[in-house]
């Protein structure tokens, strides 16, 4: 059972769409750190524009209004696929739904969480084609802010080991990405429509971002845990109990309304 | 065909209710109501009204702070005029939300065909849905602006006039002094044409989205890249005359000219004028398409 659910989120054309969507949000923000790289005066520090600082400001773009698309895009809807298309009663004559829902949940989560750190990994090893591998500690002409306190819940890595430093973004990302695919498959377990699985994940992200901003907890924005740099100040404490939160939010309702999901297959 | 498979179609058709509907336009008005109120029954629909009051709340909080220093008495128009003109407000979660109310117009659960059957007409059909959604953005506004209007009207008075601290600080509603020539009803009123209208566009450009891909999920995915692509132009600067191409110049209240003849940005007029190309082509485009439409296939 694994094996199938593992083979039906990773090799589907929904895994790749969601890769082409990071893929096209990434290759904006690179593109727009890449339009500052090309105007280097000859008086620029060596490491002006460098691979560290390229993946920092790319992900700070755009990609930060899509992440739980990307999230929920490979699996999160296939619950409420399985359930409507009767593909569901099929597989519960081999198995037994208790695995049915654990091969789902992992392959759900390891998928959502693959799809957003995934790409940020391949845009690492682009910038480290592209760019000097180094870092520019000159405050006065930093394109990213190297204090810690700047730099999100692993901003000290940055100074001492930048390479911890972009795989501990990468971590967040993934974390990030399974707590959002988690909560579309907690929709998933509500609702047969598949729209509203992969949509609704989004509009939430998008609303409490909104009224969070608004209330003046800016460093309890979603957006700071794949973005961090974005407001100064954001610790672990702010990214990591709301990713938390989500996911183990999503998971009670996974596991609660499960039975309703099996009786109504 | 119609006939053909149905030979007592053409004559009367008896609906629950027992109206008779022999008339196209007794047919058309039936299809709407029920899609009307389909929708409208969604428990999704109350999203609105809690949105609109936990904003106009944090809204209002922060306006009696703002009065607390002394600046002067806020009124309702200021509260009204910060939930709806913030450009965030819009692009973060009053479109999205509305996006997310109705990119599902065009899925009926295989329902489709047999509302086809009773309508009798793709045409029909296609200008039913235009109207049901031109109903459903009405509604949407009422969901958004009740809720902030009651907790207005609970906490600060109503006045004809501009209060003290719009006039001191303008930018913190999001518009140019030039606004100040109206009266802030009608400034409102503006405001509520530009999203009334901008919501249609989009919602038009979704329905046909759903019908050209035959999957909602495309055109939630077309409304949430057109609003991203306002977010982005209200963010970089476009060179003119192009950056009038994007939404943000004619969704949002505060990016107009407002009779200033040196002033970068569009008239209301313009900005209308923008819209009403927009509904015109998306009419065509989903009345064209929906002749071509396969109601019995789904997905």
């Amino acid at each position: 059972m694994f094996r199938t659910e593992f083979y039906r989120a990773f090799c589907s054309r929904s895994f790749l769409l969601a890769l082409l969507i990071a893929g096209a949000a990434l290759a904006f923000g690179l593109n727009d750190y890449g339009m500052y790289a090309g105007s280097i005066p000859d008086s620029a520090p060596q490491f002006l524009f460098n691979a560290y600082d390229a993946v920092v400001r790319t992900q700070n773009t755009i990609i930060a209004l899509f992440i739980p698309i990307i999230a929920v895009l490979p699996f999160a809807d296939s619950l409420a696929l399985d359930r409507s298309s009767g593909y569901l009663r099929s597989v519960l004559m081999r198995t037994s739904y208790k695995q049915y829902l654990s091969a789902k949940l992992f392959a759900c989560t390891l998928s959502g969480g693959l799809a957003v750190a995934g790409p940020i990994i391949i845009l690492f090893g682009i910038t480290n084609l592209l760019y000097p591998r180094g870092l520019n500690l000159n405050e006065a002409t930093q394109i990213v802010i190297s204090a810690p306190e700047a730099l999100g819940p692993f901003g000290t890595l940055y100074r001492t080991t930048p390479d911890l430093y972009i795989m501990a973004l990468v971590f967040t990302c993934f974390i990030g990405g399974a707590s959002y695919a988690l909560l579309g498959l907690a929709v998933a377990t509500i609702t047969d429509n598949r729209y509203l699985v992969l949509a609704t994940p989004l509009l939430l992200y998008h609303l409490a971002s909104y009224t969070i901003a608004n209330l003046g907890f800016s460093r309890w924005l979603p957006y700071s845990a794949f973005a961090p740099q974005v407001v100064i100040g954001v610790t672990w404490v702010h990214v990591f109990p709301t990713l938390a939160a989500i996911a183990l939010g999503s998971l009670a309702v996974f596991i609660g309304l499960a039975p309703r999901a099996k009786a109504q297959a | 065909m119609t006939r053909f498979m149905f030979p007592d179609f053409q004559r009367q058709t008896r609906m629950p209710g027992h109206e008779i509907l022999s008339t196209p336009a007794m047919r058309l008005r039936r299809f709407v109501q029920v899609d009307v109120a389909a929708r409208l029954r969604e428990r999704r629909w109350l999203l609105p009204l809690l949105v609109a009051s936990v904003i106009a709340l944090i809204f209002r909080n922060n306006l009696h702070g703002a009065t607390s220093q002394g600046i002067g008495q806020a009124n309702s128009w200021d509260l009204l005029l910060r939930v709806f003109a913030n450009p965030y407000g819009i692009f973060y979660c009053f479109t999205p939300l509305y996006l997310y109310l109705v990119s599902d117009l065009q899925s009926e659960s295989g329902f489709a065909e047999s509302l086809l059957l009773r309508v009798q007409s793709r045409s029909r059909w296609w200008f039913g849905k235009v109207i049901t959604l031109s109903l459903l953005v009405c509604a949407y506004l009422l969901l958004l602006i009740g809720p902030v209007v009651a907790i207005a009207t609970f906490s600060l008075p109503w006045e004809h006039t501009w209060s003290l601290p719009t006039l001191s600080e303008p930018i913190k509603l999001s518009l140019p002094p030039g606004v100040f020539a109206y009266t802030p009803a009608s400034a409102f009123g503006w405001l509520v044409c530009l999203l009334a209208m901008g919501w249609l566009s989009l919602g038009l450009l979704v329905l046909v989205g759903s019908q050209i891909f035959r999957d909602e999920k495309w055109g939630f995915g077309i409304g949430m890249l057109i609003n991203l692509s306002g977010v982005i132009a209200l963010h970089s600067q476009i060179a003119a005359p192009y950056d009038w191409l994007f939404i943000n110049y004619h969704i949002i209240l505060g990016t107009h000219a407002f009779g200033d003849a040196q002033s970068p940005y569009p008239s209301l007029a313009a900005s209308c004028l923008y819209w009403a190309t927009w509904i015109g082509v998306l009419l065509m485009v989903g009345w064209q398409s929906s002749k071509r439409r396969d109601f019995l296939r789904k997905g």
